[in-house]
């Protein structure tokens, strides 16, 4: 204590009134104390009521800062702004003459520090001046506590030396002590209302949340029921809280609930635990429980948390999955016993068409071997001679005949490739023989209509395909040609295509051609073009039909470059050897 | 002054018969006709034909399950078979040439060519030997 005060007042009547006023101001200041609601308003407060009633010079509240290590003013009362302004007081001993000051020392030590005569003692030397201009002649400085340690000071100045006598401190200190008190206060107001504000925005998730939440003690009552709580389970929170969460489960399912609350007990937690459960109006209906153990301040568990989800939704589309794909298995089953049924019913249809055409083959041809065999004897006149009607005539069967055994043929050939009964065999064989062969064949049929037969195909070795079937497109699309040109000539052109992997033989006509507008159908079957009026060209409309069938079997190509009355040429273009 | 040649036709429809022995005759040709299987592998003893012409079509035992049969007996075994096929399903030809026949020859018969396709087969099985 720096205390080097003259002796007390003697005058009794001013020393009463200097105690009613030293009652008067911590009244006021208990005052501010009862009424502030923030710090600073409560330390301007104090300042006041020491300054208007206390009748010092003035007060100011100084806060420890850490970082600057002083002792900064945060509220005064009573000063012109001379003597605070610019202050420095430095709060660790040692910090230079600015720390040895009684508001200092006060923090320091925790104990209210007295200068009853500030202008003479070498530890306020560092504030003479200021304190001199201000008239400041004594002070007396106490700490405040914040939470039992020592924040900051009060600081209160007289403009007499001496001012400070026992009355003074020990009211003042009392001040400071109810100052503290408010402080305390403050925090624990200032945590309270953390503590409302957490608190708060869990009642908020708790009421707002979409499942059912509650919580229970650890005997089963229940003690919190939100409003999704009460939309699930029917029962409000006035219904149910203080009754056993028995009400909420099955009969059948009370079991569950010890094993539950035994593992609470153990402060397991259960998440996900799937279950029934019953509402007010007896309706069962599955849920899925997090249920979480509470514990109370001493660690001990108290209860337990349920967060609850109905999931009759989920277990009714899991139902319905289930549904759906015993629904579709059943039908996989049903369709595969039809498709069975039908690849049978197809297969044996096959078996029938099969049989058919094998039996129609030999039927149909059977009379035409008569017919053609007897036919071709009369005109050879192996039997006698002919005169030249009869000759005539029976040419005629004869052509008839052929063109008959011709369409047998074709309707045969394209039913087998529809049938899938023709089989493509498949060998090495020299290509350049085949087309002097086929060129050949064709070539009375030229000579007839005295049409130039041309064959130009240097060399195209040997190809890997069927044989047969390559003939039978070939002579087709020469004999075609030769059909439908009346005058010029007829060129069968066999080059190997550029990446060499394929044959193109084209045969070009300088033939009637094709109309644009007819080349669409030209493949198809009986789409003979022409064949409308005069049918001047026999034939069945089958040829380029098979031939496309044929070249697919093959893996060839087939097309058509024409111009109507210019000619055409078709295309071939055999692949060397069979893929696949 | 050479030996007859004769062709034992097999073949169930008279007219086919008639047309092919009356074509073979023709040719130079004694002509025996037997009208189902059985009835070839009777006559073929007797008749010790020089080739025979076997409809594949035959009701009852068919013209491969004959050629089979003539193959195990002693007198046909070598006797060159020509089979007479209609051109009709896949793999005619080769199932008559599997069961033993050296040629074949389409129906209908061409009567311009029909003797001339038999000499033929005729030729090659001699030159076979």
């Amino acid at each position: 204590m720096i205390d080097d005060g003259k002796s007390p007042d003697s005058d009794n009547g001013a020393n009463l009134e200097r105690v009613r006023r030293l009652y008067g101001t911590l009244r006021h200041v208990n005052r501010a104390v009862a009424r502030a609601r923030t710090s600073e308003a409560l330390f301007r407060d104090v300042c006041e009521a020491a300054v208007d009633h206390g009748k010092f010079l003035f007060a100011w509240v100084g806060r420890y800062d850490a970082p600057t290590d002083c002792l900064v003013p945060v509220a005064q009362y009573g000063d012109d702004g001379q003597y605070l302004d610019g202050l420095k007081i430095f709060a660790t001993y040692g910090n230079g003459p600015a720390s040895r000051g009684p508001a200092a020392t006060a923090f320091r030590t925790g104990k209210n520090c007295i200068c009853n005569d500030f202008l003479s003692q070498s530890e306020t030397q560092f504030w003479w001046d200021r304190a001199s201009r201000r008239g400041i002649r004594s002070a007396a400085v106490f700490p405040i506590r914040e939470n039992n340690v020592v924040s900051g000071v009060f600081v209160v100045y007289a403009d007499r030396p001496g001012f400070f006598q026992n009355e003074e401190v020990m009211l003042l200190d009392e001040a400071a002590a109810d100052i503290s008190f408010a402080l305390d206060n403050f925090a624990r107001d200032e945590e309270r209302r953390r503590a409302d504000e957490v608190a708060r925005r869990y009642v908020a998730i708790f009421e707002s949340a979409d499942d059912a939440i509650f919580s229970k003690s650890i005997d089963g009552t229940v003690t919190g029921w939100n409003p999704a709580a009460e939309r699930l389970f029917g029962y409000r929170a006035a219904e149910i809280v203080g009754r056993n969460v028995v009400l909420l489960i099955p009969a059948d399912r009370l079991h569950e609930e010890a094993t539950i609350l035994a593992r609470i007990g153990r402060g397991e937690a259960l998440v996900g635990f799937e279950t029934i459960r019953v509402a007010k109006n007896g309706r069962e209906f599955p849920v899925a429980e997090t249920i979480s153990p509470i514990r109370g301040e001493d660690g001990r568990i108290v209860g337990a948390s349920k967060i609850v989800r109905d999931i009759t939704e989920r277990h009714r589309s899991a139902e319905a999955l289930r549904e759906a794909n015993a629904t579709l298995e059943r039908r996989v089953v049903e369709r595969t016993a039809e498709l069975a049924v039908a690849k049978e019913r197809a297969e044996s249809a096959d078996r029938l068409k099969s049989a058919f055409l094998a039996t129609m083959s030999h039927e149909l041809r059977t009379p035409l071997n008569s017919i053609i065999g007897f036919t071709g004897i009369l005109l050879r006149q192996l039997p006698g001679p002919l005169n030249a009607e009869q000759s005539l005539q029976l040419g005629l069967v004869e052509a008839s005949a052929r063109h008959l055994l011709a369409l047998i043929n074709d309707v045969l050939d394209i039913s087998k490739i529809e049938a899938g009964q023709l089989e493509v065999r498949t060998a090495p064989f020299d290509l350049d023989a085949a087309l002097v062969r086929m060129i050949a064949t064709v070539a009375p049929l030229a000579q007839k209509k005295r049409i130039a037969l041309r064959l130009d195909a240097p060399s195209l070795g040997r190809v890997c395909s069927d044989q047969r079937r390559v003939e039978q497109v070939l002579l087709n699309l020469l004999n075609n040609a030769i059909k439908f040109t009346e005058e010029g000539s007829v060129t069968l052109v066999g080059r190997a295509t550029e990446d060499g992997a394929a044959v193109r033989l084209s045969i070009c006509d300088t033939g009637i051609g094709i109309r644009a507008e007819d080349v669409g159908t030209l493949f198809k079957p009986f789409r003979q073009i022409d064949s409308g009026s005069a049918r001047q060209h026999e034939g069945t409309g089958l040829g380029l039909a098979i031939c496309r069938r044929l070249a697919e079997l093959l893996h060839a190509k087939i097309s058509v470059e024409t111009e109507h009355g210019v000619g055409s040429v078709f295309h071939f273009v055999l692949p060397r050897a069979q893929v696949g | 002054m050479t030996m007859t040649r004769t062709i034992l036709i097999v073949e169930d429809n008279e007219r086919n018969s008639y047309l092919a022995k009356y074509l073979l005759e023709h040719g130079g040709f004694a002509v025996r006709i037997a009208e189902d299987g059985p009835r070839a592998l009777e006559l073929v003893a007797e008749a010790a034909p020089s080739a025979i012409l076997l409809d594949i079509q035959l009701p009852g035992m068919d013209g491969y399950a004959v050629a089979r049969a003539l193959r195990t007996t002693s007198h046909a075994s070598r006797v060159p078979i020509i089979a007479l096929t209609s051109y009709a399903m896949a793999g005619d030809r080769e199932k008559a040439i599997e069961a033993g026949c050296d040629g074949y020859i389409e129906k209908p018969i061409d009567p311009d060519n029909f003797v001339t396709e038999i000499e033929k087969v005729l030729a090659t099985v001699a030159a076979r030997g």
